[in-house]
């Protein structure tokens, strides 16, 4: 159960990685910024600034996650699983938050919170049961 | 000043550090409709805040988490699992100095909050680090 944990929790920073990509790499590109929301070039531009800003956060949140993972695999059980609980919980958080912030962000939300949802569910159902 | 001395004004730094992000939390997710808000945060108009303002107030709650897991941290440091606590604190730490990076490369207007914002976590991590390995 934890090694399927570990997968998943793979793919959910797999795609905070994305999320910073389309934030503060890709953002000018209008295919991107439609997908958040944004509804002319004039406004994309207005959010550039913190359309960029906000994506480092997601890449901060992946990073954590793979060095959680890593310190977990190399034995280091109680500091990795600190930062893959904190760091999924952050995720679920982060995605709760955009269901809240108005209509059509549910689906963008499913998208952000599944993964590290099922992850951390998996993580605890393995530890519950013993496993290491 | 030795290892208790300085994890103790470590502890002190971070603790200012989150209630610092919980500032920033306030500002941007609970009270971004005031202009001497926004206008912190280098927008021009009222109708530029209001564009910005879903991409605020999600950012806002990132800077909460920051917040909570530092406070956490600290909170286990002091008391049962020292080295669990140590993890939260040092990633919630770098989280905050590496964002006031990226701050000052956004607009080089941010530069006086972003040392405010990362300053106070890099000198408490510093001082955790010292106290770690005295």
């Amino acid at each position: 159960m934890i090694l399927l944990a570990t997968v998943v929790v793979t793919l959910a920073a797999a795609l905070h990685v994305v999320i910073f990509f389309m934030e503060s790499v890709a953002w000018t590109r209008p295919a991107v910024w439609r997908r958040f929301g944004v509804a002319s070039q004039q406004a994309a531009d207005t959010v550039r600034p913190m359309a960029y800003n906000q994506g480092f956060y997601n890449l901060f949140l992946a990073i954590g996650a793979v060095v959680g993972l890593i310190l977990y695999a190399v034995g280091q059980h109680p500091a990795g699983l600190a930062l893959i609980i904190f760091t999924t919980a952050s995720m679920i958080g982060a995605a709760v938050v955009l269901t809240t912030t108005g209509r059509g962000y549910l689906r963008p939300a499913i998208i952000q919170g599944i993964l590290p949802l099922i992850g951390l569910v998996l993580l605890v159902i393995g530890l519950v049961n013993g496993e290491r | 000043m030795g290892t208790i001395g300085s994890a103790i004004i470590g502890s002190v730094l971070i603790g200012a550090a989150a209630v610092v992000h919980l500032v920033f939390f306030a500002m941007e997710s609970m009270l971004w409709s005031s202009p001497g808000v926004w206008r912190r945060f280098g927008m021009s108009s009222q109708r530029d805040a209001d564009i910005v303002r879903p991409m605020a107030y999600n950012q806002g709650f990132y800077n909460l988490f920051l917040a909570g897991g530092s406070v956490v941290g600290l909170v286990l440091y002091w008391t049962t699992l020292r080295q669990v606590g140590f993890g939260l604190i040092f990633f919630c730490g770098v989280c905050m100095v590496l964002a006031s990076l990226v701050l000052v490369t956004t607009d080089r207007r941010f530069r006086g909050v972003a040392a405010l914002q990362g300053g106070l976590p890099l000198l408490g991590l510093i001082l955790f680090v010292v106290a770690d390995n005295l």
